[in-house]
């Protein structure tokens, strides 16, 4: 879709050159940053417990045991 | 990919949003800066306050301030934070809690002996054998308790509202005597 390359082209340059990929929710893309390391059954993902449901969640749709506590401001 | 449960579900983003999000990033920085004045001017007037501490932030981070947050003196001001927020609330400010409560807490989050309509990730709880009411996270909890946050729709210079947020401020903590009074009367 050229209007979602425009999109992912404007949000490129304001990031300073990084690469971009637009998804549809912050879920989605926690979901794609999770696939994109690899995390699998086994793999232990640390998150925030301060927060709403979609890190953690995230971390359970791909079979990786969620949370621990950390310090926060 | 197995985990989702619905043809609907997309994960790019739509066309319609890509146009939206192509336009509005052109205003986001005048934007984002507008809001790191008020902040800044915000903070600088509140630099008396007894019982709101500003949050620690290193050197790294520079926040936008979509949500202006600050931490309340529970100690010290010898009132709970819903107290507080309900005398700032009654003098005009939305300040309230944004996250009232830790993850670990959540009942929809517990497997065992569930009984309500089945989620995603459930079956995923249920085989890792996460307990959840197990883990012992007393920083995130300390931060529930404390937290007080303002959605901080503010990108133009308004010096009068920050003045008004700041003198709200100060005249509920100028009758603190009184809250504590209430305080002690209905919640200890």
């Amino acid at each position: 879709m050229p209007e979602v390359r425009e999109a992912e082209d404007a949000l490129t340059k304001y990031h300073d050159g990084r690469h971009v990929l637009s998804l549809s929710a912050g879920h989605a893309s926690l979901q794609m940053a999770l696939a994109g390391l690899e995390i699998a059954t086994g793999d232990e993902v640390i998150t925030t417990p301060y927060s709403y449901g979609a890190p953690a969640c995230s971390a359970n749709l791909k079979d990786a045991a969620p949370n621990r506590d950390f310090q926060t401001t | 990919m197995p985990y989702v449960d619905s043809l609907l579900y997309t994960y790019r983003i739509t066309t319609v949003d890509a146009v939206l999000l192509t336009e509005q990033l052109k205003k986001l920085p005048r934007e984002i800066d507008g809001r790191r004045r008020n902040v800044a001017h915000l903070q600088s007037l509140l630099a008396e306050s007894k019982y709101l501490a500003w949050p620690r932030y290193s050197e790294h981070e520079n926040p936008s301030h979509y949500m202006w947050t600050r931490n309340f003196r529970t100690t010290a001001a010898g009132v709970g934070r819903d107290t507080f927020l309900q005398a700032v609330q009654a003098e005009g400010l939305p300040l309230r809690n944004y996250v009232s409560s830790v993850i670990p807490t959540w009942p929809r989050l517990r497997w065992q002996n569930y009984k309500g309509p089945r989620t995603p990730w459930l079956d995923n709880l249920r085989r890792a054998k996460v307990v959840y009411r197990e883990e012992d996270v007393p920083n995130a909890c300390h931060k529930v308790d404390h937290s007080v946050e303002l959605l901080f729709r503010f990108y133009k210079p308004m010096p009068k509202t920050m003045q008004r947020i700041a003198d709200i401020v100060y005249k509920v903590e100028a009758n603190i005597d009184a809250l504590r009074v209430y305080d002690h009367e209905n919640y200890r």
